[in-house]
């Protein structure tokens, strides 16, 4: 036992560990080219070579500022195209959607929170456009579902552990 | 004549599958009857019934081939100038044709286990075969009363109206059969159960004996999520793979549920505790899997999957559902009580953590089964339209399943019984690091937000975890060669998920997304890459007409001409995006052409959406690598008694002597001495 652990350190696993994590790692962060400016550090700056025309503008142009665009896109994803089936507007290409694309990128302009946006999008359409869940009221149960079913359950399996437990545990009399 | 025929041998099957379940379930008293003669017939007819139904899906398939537009189904979902093997796909591209296809695979695991079922006693066998004909008996009622895809139309149109375009793809032609061989295998483990229940003989034989069916289906589900998610990434044109929606969580809360299974079985032979929540998640898993169908088919929820829809045929689903799931969990609840509970451990231990992946398993299925049907809750309760997304289902899974594969890398280095984590931890420091330096890595290099830079830490952390326990075996005298398949097959499945954990961090957090507009001749920039128009043409195919976009991308990693096209399908009166993508070994470089722009008097311009998807393939390989060790798992042969399994931990000699728990003999070597002959 003792020698197979030291020897395990001294042997293979520490060489294929290695290898396999400078591997990933490589893969997952180093490699310099095309992962480094995936619109990051870039966007803001002039990344745009031909600049869009009145003939030419770009479709829906996205904001100037990188981190409110960040916003609007995630936002995007939040919101339900309501033309389709179970879409959000980031992903819709009918009509309705870009004009709620639009919309969102309008309120951010504006200086309008997250928070702000949703709501006037759930007043607008109802609460159906939002992916997010409210969390008030049954939303609120459907938030909290999660941590309850695992408190429940650690309950339950506490209490079963204990009561098969229980027997075993005879009290000895010492007279 | 050939539909005829073929509607004449499902009938036959039908009948079959009746005697199936007669013969199966009809024995006498223990003592009387070894259920050696049950066992044959009933898997004789289960046999016979698999060929049956063999026959009659193959007429249903030529009546595709050939177009013959007599029988009804063909005319609503196939057409002349349809590819012939979009002509064969289109069989089970459809209510009724999957539904023939969902009662072959399910007679499939009847025959199945009828030839390879081994290691139960042949009572237990017997009335598995018969459970499995019950559950055969209502497909078929359902399929041939209420779903029947034998009906002829007279007089014959002379041509048919398409199969949805969306689904004429050779990935989506491979994803029903692949999906229904997972979801409807889960219908073998719970026949097992059930009939391991009335027999009274849930024990570790019996777990070894369902370990490699409920392997099996886990896997084949593996595949066919992974190939419909592989389908929407590529064909629905967003660039999307996962949706949280309602069709993709009906088949992943029956997915979780069997990942959880084929861990809890595994507690249950190597061990035999475990036993009652072992039959209960075989039972679980198949109602989920049914509730599923329910889900898909009855359009109680919308969903950009949504296909064969049909209500009342839909509800009829969730009436079979409540039935069999009825009859289970009332023999469950009667039985359940004399169900013994196995040797007690420790939490510390390898039962506890497999115990540990079991409780957040089951919590994720519940969570995301709640968030898929929340919407109709409030929808019945308050009478208010609710959409429960992905902000939901991400907010909630993702930490659950952090906890998971923290603990991941643990549980194969322990030792049943009991154990330390501080020592177990001294092996894992390397992983630990590697996965340290892959969140740092990830944070200073790639500018990852903060949760995706965890999640690829956590995915390092279970491949070199995994990686080291493997060495670790190796290290301990035996051949890698020589690992027993299911010890390969858990670890692969390991490495499987980390490479998907680090592949869908890296893919949502630092995915890049540029939408342009160009008319030919233009070029605009899409973050480091240069998109140009050189033209968009015309095109034509075989059932469809088609605008091709020829651009000229140049940038890192990729200089050269990408081809997206859309589609036009005039049967269907249908468009489809036909996406182009380039490998650019880091990710996918992922172009879709949108619509066209059109001013009057200038020429028409057109939305070009560019996509870098970073590490994508990484989910893909991962799924794959899940699935294949699944299958490993399931082949592993079943070791004699006698020799010491190297899972049971070749290091697991010596020291939980002091504790007095860890140590006890299975619960089922007992019982499969009975059972020698």
């Amino acid at each position: 036992m003792k020698r197979a652990h030291s020897a395990l350190w001294a042997r293979s696993p520490v060489r294929h560990v290695l290898a396999v994590a400078v591997l990933l790692l490589a893969v997952s962060g180093l490699t310099p080219v095309p992962l480094a400016p995936i619109g990051f550090a870039q966007t803001s700056s002039g990344e745009v070579v031909q600049k869009p025309t009145a003939a030419n503008p770009a479709a829906e142009a996205p904001l100037p500022d990188h981190k409110d665009e960040m916003r609007a896109q995630a936002l995007m994803t939040e919101i339900r195209c309501v033309s389709c089936e179970n879409e959000p507007i980031s992903q819709s290409g009918s009509d309705i959607a870009v004009d709620m694309r639009i919309l969102v990128r309008e309120k951010i302009a504006m200086g309008l929170s997250d928070g702000e946006i949703r709501s006037w999008f759930a007043q607008r359409y109802g609460d159906f456009v939002l992916f997010r869940p409210p969390s008030e009221g049954l939303g609120m149960l459907l938030w909290l579902f999660p941590l309850g079913l695992l408190g429940v359950a650690v309950m339950t399996i506490l209490a079963i552990r204990r009561q098969a437990r229980a027997p075993q545990s005879v009290p000895v009399d010492e007279t | 004549m050939v539909i005829e025929i073929a509607h004449a041998v499902t009938w036959l099957a039908f009948g079959l599958a009746l005697y199936q379940a007669v013969a199966g379930l009809a024995l006498r008293g223990p003592g009387v009857d070894d259920g050696r003669e049950a066992a044959l017939l009933s898997g004789r007819a289960a046999i016979a019934s698999f060929w049956a139904t063999g026959i009659g899906f193959m007429g249903l398939v030529w009546s595709f081939a050939i177009s013959d537009f007599s029988v009804q189904l063909v005319t609503l979902n196939s057409h002349t100038l349809k590819p012939m093997v979009y002509k064969i796909a289109g069989t089970w591209g459809n209510h009724e044709g999957s539904m023939l296809l969902w009662c072959w695979v399910l007679t499939a695991y009847g025959a199945a286990a009828a030839v390879w079922l081994k290691g139960v006693d042949n009572r237990t066998k017997a009335r598995t075969l018969g459970v499995q004909g019950l559950l055969t008996i209502g497909f078929f009622a359902y399929l041939l009363l209420a779903s029947s895809p034998f009906t002829r139309l007279d007089p014959a149109p002379f041509q048919g109206g398409d199969l949805n375009p969306l689904l004429q793809d050779l990935a989506l032609a491979a994803h029903p059969p692949l999906l229904y061989m997972g979801y409807v295998g889960l219908s073998l483990t719970f026949s097992l159960a059930a009939a391991g229940l009335i027999e009274g003989k849930v024990d570790s034989t019996w777990a070894k004996a369902a370990r490699p069916w409920a392997l099996a289906a886990w896997s084949f589900l593996t595949l066919g999520i992974a190939l419909g998610s592989y389908w929407a990434y590529y064909e629905l044109g967003w660039g999307g793979w996962w949706f949280w929606d309602p069709v993709e969580n009906a088949s992943f809360i029956p997915w979780l549920t069997a990942a959880a299974l084929v861990h809890s079985i595994a507690v249950t032979e190597k061990r035999g505790s475990f036993i009652a929540w072992t039959v209960f998640l075989a039972v679980v898993s198949f109602c989920c899997a049914l509730f599923g169908a329910f889900l898909v088919r009855s359009g109680v929820l919308t969903s950009v999957h949504a296909f064969a829809l049909d209500p009342e045929r839909g509800f009829l689903l969730l009436g079979g559902l409540v039935v069999a799931g009825g009859a289970a969990f009332s023999l469950f609840a009667f039985r359940a009580a004399s169900l013994k509970p196995g040797p007690e451990f420790a939490l510390v231990s390898r039962e506890g953590f497999l115990g540990l992946n079991n409780l957040a398993l089951a919590t994720a299925a519940a969570t995301v089964l709640f968030g898929t049907i929340f919407p109709l809750i409030t929808e019945a309760t308050l009478g208010r339209t609710v959409s429960v997304g992905a902000p939901y289902f991400n907010l909630t899974f993702a930490p659950l399943m952090a906890v998971l594969v923290v603990l991941m890398p643990l549980a194969p280095l322990m030792r049943w019984g009991t154990d330390n984590v501080a020592t177990i931890m001294g092996r894992l420091w390397v992983a630990a690091a590697a996965g340290v330096g892959a969140v740092i890595g990830t944070l200073a290099l790639a500018g990852a937000p903060v949760w995706a830079a965890l999640g690829a830490g956590l995915g390092v952390w279970l491949v070199a975890g995994s990686i080291t326990d493997l060495a670790r075996r190796r290290a301990s005298g035996i051949k890698l060669l020589k690992l027993s398949r299911s010890v390969w097959g858990m670890q692969l499945a390991h490495i499987g998920i980390g490479l998907l954990a680090i592949g869908a961090s890296m893919e949502t957090g630092l995915r890049f997304e540029r939408t342009l507009q160009l008319a030919p001749g233009q070029s605009l920039s899409a973050g480091p890459w240069l998109v140009s128009l050189d033209d968009v043409r015309a095109g034509e195919g075989p059932n469809y007409y088609a605008d091709r976009a020829f651009l000229k991308v140049t940038g890192p990693g990729y200089n050269g001409e990408m081809v997206p096209e859309r589609r036009f399908y005039p049967a269907a009166q249908m468009p489809t995006s036909e996406v182009s993508i380039r490998k650019l070994g880091i990710g996918d470089l992922y172009v879709a052409l949108g619509d066209p722009v059109r001013q009057p008097g200038t020429e028409p311009a057109w939305i070009i959406r560019v996509f870098f998807k970073p590490m994508i393939d990484f989910v893909y390989w991962g799924c794959l690598l899940i699935a294949l060790g699944a299958g490993l798992a399931a082949f592993d042969r079943r070791r004699a008694a006698r020799r010491v399994s190297e899972d049971d931990g070749g290091l697991a000699s010596a020291p939980g002597a002091s504790s007095g728990l860890g140590h006890a003999p299975p619960a089922g070597a007992a019982a499969t001495l009975e059972q020698a002959p």
